[in-house]
């Protein structure tokens, strides 16, 4: 089970010289902290269900405040970091050139994470905005802002400067990714924030925020790395490459126009929901041409797929994405969204986005980026391997749980007679699972920051003799 | 560099056109919403004006509800309860008695933060001050949802609480009053008192209600469904 690296002894070198590595780090244990935090948040919202009466004495634990932290670490601290760490490498390698000032790079992710944690403390202790998604105070989203154009800018120079004519579908979602998000904050935070928007055109532009940060910012850049992994980690081109253009441009224009579709049945004007379902629907174009690019070239190599374990990260993430844009498009029926809406099916639907593709697929980036990073592979691919198979069965397992529970939910609240206690207490089974799948994923969290951790400390580890005896040498 | 700035202005294009033609339309639409009495008259000119001298709605928050708005955002409780009534074919809302008629735009205009909320753990509480108007109901069911509705899945907040020892210099007059042989109720002599947050969330929750007239609303059911 060995995995061989592709790289060729030039690139290993160029990487290890090129200046972003130290920020690299930093943003990949960022990174992995930050996803490990999250996921005991998740654990510990999960127990709130079955015992609604634990850690209850606390207010900083109160589930609201517990699902609001649950939520800031995962977009801002994992996804976020993540993407700093894979994007710009990506960006860089397929541009040929090298991310320069690597200081200011490293100087903003600390900026960054800061933000993170002043924002933690302050839902903590009671500043959390009312908004899903973006609860972090609105006194940490200057800095976020801040520390974000210090590290944007580098990625998207990087693509200005690039030494060849080409331009690949990897870096168009890349720097698409990189352009958008900031647009999307501040957009968000000035309508809702800091001059708030009357009535219910704050829920309005909330679910455009939210629709906005999903589909403009983690898809993007986890596609880009779709395109750029998948071909190289199975050896094969993308398949049907002259339609990634398509797929690229309907997806995030449909993607974009579709936020509305959180809003239907809600008291705003019914056009808006009209256009984002026919938008969604819309979504079923590049839902198929990354069904033939992704998972067509993932497929053609059978072999490469069981050896490689990056690549089986990121044929999951596939997978798990284009069902997600599937259930995205049911979920507009109205007969369906009769049933769906308010229940855990759109929290299921939101695990598997965020956990089931854009995780995955950085998994697979990590497990990849680290070793070549390094220049030291793992000895044995036993725990990465585990790492795989909890992660995997983690999510269908809460994935299951938040599906059906959340139908069930749905039909028995149409069920008029059924009262709200009895509903609510039917679903303890459910409930249970989706405890069960989030300490899983816990788990395998856990064991990848203990890979790849125990991967950086081999490195030093074996560092150090040569370093030792070099001193004993001069001494003598 | 021909390449870069197609790229450029397709990606400025995407999000330009969809904030344009979602938020800047709506803003539009909607951003002129005002007050208005239950029904409107004609005036001389033959245009619909407002009735003189009758309530406007959607009311003005008081003072304390406005502090118990910011309780209810600070304790994260739009994450399992929703305000807002769904129309007849999307869901049981108004069988279930969540309101007599279905919400509409204006009747947020003047709430800071809008909840309309994503989840229905709980029930929704668009009209829960018109279902259940009791104090001290709320507050028991703060303190702990088990005492009013067992087997609840809601987390209690005794921290909105405090015990004190009942005794001639300390008012104890405004303490929860608990249902006989409650085994949540407090050791003799202790008195169980809510703090000024759980007063005012109270008071933001029974003064939610949406069961009054707008001319485009007009209350259709009028059993609350209890």
């Amino acid at each position: 089970m060995s995995q061989p690296s592709t790289e060729s002894s030039y690139d290993i070198r160029y990487e290890l010289k090129s200046s972003i590595n130290k920020a690299a780090f930093y943003f990949i244990i960022s990174a992995i902290t930050w996803l490990t935090l999250s996921s005991l948040f998740a654990v510990i919202g999960g127990i709130k269900f079955i015992n609604p009466d634990f850690l209850s004495a606390y207010e900083g634990f109160t589930f609201g405040r517990i699902q609001a932290m649950l939520n800031s670490t995962l977009i801002m601290g994992w996804c976020s970091n993540a993407i700093f760490a894979v994007a710009f490498w990506i960006m860089a390698r397929l541009s040929s050139t090298s991310i320069k000032h690597g200081g200011i790079l490293l100087i903003a992710g600390v900026i960054w994470n800061i933000a993170l944690t002043l924002g933690l403390i302050g839902i903590f202790i009671g500043d959390l905005t009312a908004f899903a998604w973006m609860e972090f105070p609105s006194y940490t989203s200057g800095i976020f802002l801040l520390a974000y154009t210090l590290i944007a800018v580098w990625g998207i120079v990087a693509y200005f400067n690039k030494e060849n004519d080409y331009s690949y579908a990897s870096q168009w979602y890349i720097l698409g990714g990189l352009l958008w998000f900031p647009w999307i904050f501040v957009i968000g935070q000035f309508f809702l924030n800091w001059f708030p928007v009357r009535g219910v055109l704050q829920s309005i532009i909330h679910a455009w925020y939210i629709n906005n940060i999903f589909y403009l910012w983690l898809c993007p850049i986890a596609l880009g790395a779709c395109y750029y992994f998948i071909p190289k980690l199975s050896s094969t081109p993308i398949r049907s490459y002259h339609m990634s253009a398509l797929a690229f441009w309907s997806f995030v224009l449909f993607a974009s126009w579709s936020g509305m579709s959180y809003l239907i049945g809600a008291p705003v004007p019914v056009w808006l929901t009209t256009t984002s379902i026919v938008f969604a629907i819309a979504l079923v174009i590049p839902a198929l041409i990354f069904y033939v690019n992704l998972i067509g070239t993932a497929f053609v190599n059978p072999n490469q797929l069981k050896n490689k374990l990056a690549l089986k990260f990121i044929t999951f993430g596939s997978v798990a994405f284009i069902v997600h844009l599937f259930i995205k498009m049911v979920l507009t029926f109205s007969s369906i969204d009769s049933v769906a809406h308010f229940t855990m099916i759109y929290e299921a639907h939101h695990w598997q986005l965020i956990y089931g593709f854009f995780s995955m697929i950085f998994f697979g980036a990590f497990y990849y980026l680290v070793p070549t990073l390094l220049n030291h592979s793992f000895k044995s691919y036993f725990l990465p391997n585990l790492n795989f198979l909890l992660s995997a069965l983690g999510i269908i397992i809460l994935l299951i749980a938040l599906y059906v529970g959340g139908w069930q939910q749905g039909t028995q609240y149409n069920t008029a007679e059924i009262s709200f206690l009895e509903i609510a207490n039917n679903l303890t089974l459910w409930m249970q699972l989706k405890l069960a799948g989030l300490i899983i994923l816990f788990i395998a969290n856990v064991l990848f920051a203990f890979n790849l951790s125990t991967l950086l400390l081999c490195k030093l580890l074996d560092a150090l003799p040569n370093f030792s005896n070099d001193k004993l040498n001069q001494n003598t | 560099m021909k390449h870069f700035s197609v790229l450029l202005f397709g990606i400025f294009i995407v999000l330009t056109s969809s904030f344009l033609g979602l938020i800047s339309s709506s803003l539009n639409q909607l951003g002129n919403l005002k007050q208005s009495t239950e029904s409107l008259e004609l005036n001389d000119a033959g245009e619909p004006t407002l009735v003189e001298g009758d309530p406007l709605y959607p009311m003005k928050l008081s003072g304390l509800s406005e502090q118990g708005h910011q309780e209810y955002i600070q304790l994260g409780c739009v994450n399992c309860h929703s305000q807002q009534v769904r129309r007849e074919e999307l869901g049981k809302d108004l069988e279930r008695g969540f309101g007599q008629r279905v919400s509409v735009p204006r009747d947020y205009i003047m709430q800071s933060n809008v909840l309309l909320g994503f989840s229905r753990i709980g029930p929704d509480l668009s009209s829960v001050g018109a279902r259940k108007n009791d104090i001290n109901w709320h507050l028991l069911h703060l303190y702990n949802p088990q005492i009013t509705s067992p087997g609840s899945l809601m987390p209690p907040f005794p921290f909105l609480f405090e015990a004190v020892e009942i005794s001639e210099t300390i008012a104890t007059d405004n303490a929860l009053v608990f249902p006989e042989n409650s085994e949540y109720s407090p050791k003799e002599g202790i008195a169980i008192i809510p703090t000024k947050r759980a007063i005012a969330l109270v008071e933001y929750l029974i003064n939610l209600d949406i069961n009054y007239n707008l001319p485009e609303a007009v209350v259709t059911k009028n059993d609350t469904g209890e």
